[in-house]
């Protein structure tokens, strides 16, 4: 009895859509829809993701503020409360949008596809069936990335002994590289 | 199957090599010795030394290059120095296709060109002249179905053909040729008086001609690029396959597995879509980066009849006549104010920085993006149908996409907060060659809807008697 009904809730969507001409029956559908089996996906990114994020946007923030700053000073026509008002927005922006992404950042992996969730002001719902991926790519910025999490990327791959005479840079440049069998590769 | 030997490549690829090499080679020494003001001695001498050349590259290139087969794969192999190996397991070959150029008709030989999936063009296996019985052993060996005799027939008539190269210019294709072919002229007249001719460029009148000459000079280019890639087009479907043949001087024939199509596109473009004409494009993941003639199902179509041949080239793509789920009325102004916003501050602002007596431009640059946001407005809609999504949207050209749901490489939803309080939101679908389409600012429940939907298993069309 519950197979069926949840098989008559997912058939709605369905309908909705294939109904050859459009009708006054959508509400009975958009009803329907509400209870649509599966929610939004919920895993988190890791928290040192945003602070990645906030790294990334550091360069634009700095750029913008003393571009701002230097022109009022230089043109008259670019008054200093304006540069002010230029540079707190490009501040803002440098920190807030990073929050905002990495609050909304959801995903899951389902037996049959990917569910991301993602996007600061246009939220992007996105379903990639599994069967579709091709190949999976990792890519680090482990320079950050150890600035972030010290001993992770060294110990994800198990590169580091404590008695390696190399600098602790050095190790996690190493350590960072993709093993062969993480490369991305065809097909 | 056991491994087969290592095989050349027939003769006719030392000539085909060399014959290519040569043109580039001999037009480059003649340029240098016109551009340097050697004699015509000297000329010539480049020549004689750049097609030597040419032909014994063209050997040593045919002496190196090598296939076979085994039991997994089509292994390649071709250079000197650094050999460029390629392996390609014979489970993700996606298609075979032939072309036949001149030089390769003289010699009673085809290209052979290996299509593998997320491949770019240059990691092709291409075998520049294989024999006839070459090419039917590999297409056997690569589990490439034997040619049957087709269930359905489409070609391209004269007048269709004509249609086409008239109403499809790729402009942008045509007016970079152009360029390149000023370019060259530039290189080979006197930098001086090219520069004064510019400069003489200076009355509105004179920029106007310039550019109507440069356009007309692009256009005619494409009308000849048109028919030399569309000229005797022929569709052919039997059970398994699709095959495309087409080409004037080149005949190139393509074939491909019907269960490889991940869906097509019908493209209304600028010029063809006043007149109910439209171009049919293949979205599959062998040919997804051939954006010109290689993608194309149909160059020419009535637009009316569109759906019906793609039923007739492609069953799994036939849908039953019906309307699309359109965006609401209250969409409208969404649609219209970011293009009509565009072209007034675009406009504006060229006039500010250029001619400020051209201001009213901007009014009519507006009145153009408004135009556009409505022609989007009018074009937007989704439906499904069976296992077919059909997504349509415009920018310039309207494209209508039939995809097949189960090969979507995948499905968006997506909304702002504005659309969220309007409850709007977008829908978009991606094929596996990376192309899809998208329709904006639907009913927020529609598009939940299609979302759902394309996540689901397919089930089959549902009639209006039948609903709630």
């Amino acid at each position: 009895m519950m197979n069926s009904r949840s098989d008559a809730v997912q058939s709605g969507g369905s309908r909705a859509l294939e109904r050859p001409s459009g009708g006054r029956s959508r509400v009975c559908d958009t009803r329907r829809l509400t209870e649509t089996p599966r929610s939004e996906p919920s895993n988190p990114l890791p928290v040192a993701t945003r602070t990645m994020w906030w790294g990334e946007s550091f360069g634009t923030c700095v750029a913008l503020v003393g571009g701002a700053l230097l022109l009022s000073a230089r043109a008259a026509w670019l008054p200093l409360s304006l540069a002010l008002v230029v540079a707190a927005g490009a501040i803002g922006y440098s920190v807030g949008v990073p929050i905002v992404r990495y609050r909304r950042w959801r995903w899951e992996l389902h037996e049959q596809e990917l569910d991301l969730l993602h996007g600061a002001w246009r939220v992007i719902r996105t379903i990639v069936p599994v069967t579709r991926i091709q190949h999976g790519a990792f890519r680090r910025t482990h320079r950050l990335d150890r600035a972030v999490r010290p001993r992770a990327p060294a110990r994800a791959h198990g590169g580091r002994q404590d008695d390696d005479p190399r600098p602790r840079a050095a190790a996690g440049r190493r350590a960072a590289r993709p093993h062969p069998r993480e490369a991305p590769h065809p097909g | 199957m056991t491994s087969d030997v290592p095989r050349r490549l027939h003769h006719a690829a030392i000539v085909v090599a060399a014959v290519g090499s040569a043109l580039q080679l001999v037009a480059g020494a003649l340029l240098v010795a016109i551009v340097r003001g050697g004699t015509p001695g000297t000329a010539a001498a480049l020549a004689l030394a750049g097609i030597a050349a040419s032909v014994v590259t063209g050997y040593v290139r045919w002496r190196t290059t090598t296939y076979w087969l085994d039991d997994v794969a089509l292994h390649y192999r071709s250079g000197v120095f650094t050999p460029d190996e390629r392996v390609v397991p014979r489970a993700r070959v996606q298609a075979v296709d032939t072309a036949t150029g001149l030089l390769q008709r003289l010699f009673g030989v085809v290209e052979l060109r290996v299509q593998v999936p997320g491949a770019a063009d240059k990691d092709e296996v291409v075998l520049s002249a294989v024999t006839h019985e070459e090419v039917a052993r590999l297409c056997r060996a690569l589990g490439q179905p034997e040619p049957a005799a087709p269930d359905e027939r489409v070609a391209l008539q004269v007048r269709d053909l004509l249609l086409a190269a008239i109403t499809g210019p790729q402009i942008s294709a045509a007016v970079s040729a152009v360029a390149g072919t000023f370019a060259l002229v530039d290189n080979v007249i006197d930098v001086q008086e090219g520069e004064g001719l510019v400069a003489r460029l200076d009355t509105v009148h004179e920029i106007v001609v310039a550019a109507t000459i440069v356009l007309a000079g692009g256009y005619v280019l494409s009308f000849l690029a048109a028919i030399v890639a569309f000229a005797g087009f022929e569709v052919e479907r039997d059970a398994h396959v699709l095959r495309i043949r087409r080409g004037l001087l080149a005949r190139r024939a393509l074939s491909i597995p019907l269960q490889r199509v991940d869906g097509v596109v019908i493209v209304e473009g600028l010029l063809r879509g006043p007149l109910g004409l439209a171009a049919l494009r293949l979205e599959t993941v062998a040919h997804g980066r051939e954006r010109a003639a290689g993608g194309t199902l149909l160059p020419l179509v009535r637009r009316r009849e569109a759906e019906a041949v793609i039923a007739r080239l492609i069953p799994a793509l036939s849908i039953q006549p019906g309307a699309l789920e359109r965006p609401p009325r209250r969409a409208l102004r969404r649609f219209v104010l970011l293009p009509a916003t565009g072209g007034a501050i675009a406009g504006l602002a060229a006039a500010l920085a250029l001619l400020p007596a051209a201001w009213p431009g901007a009014a009519a640059l507006a009145a153009g993006g408004a135009l556009i946001g409505l022609r989007a407005y009018r074009a937007a809609g989704v439906r499904l149908d069976g296992d077919v999504v059909v997504v349509r949207e415009a920018r310039l050209a309207r494209r209508t996409l039939l995809a097949r749901r189960h090969r979507l490489q995948q499905h968006a939803l997506a909304r702002t907060p504005l659309q969220q309080r309007a409850g709007l939101a977008d829908l978009s679908v991606t094929v596996g060659s990376g192309g899809g389409g998208k329709a904006r600012h639907l009913e927020a429940a529609t598009a939940d809807a299609a979302f759902m939907a394309l996540r689901g298993p397919v089930r089959g069309f549902v009639s209006p008697a039948t609903e709630c």
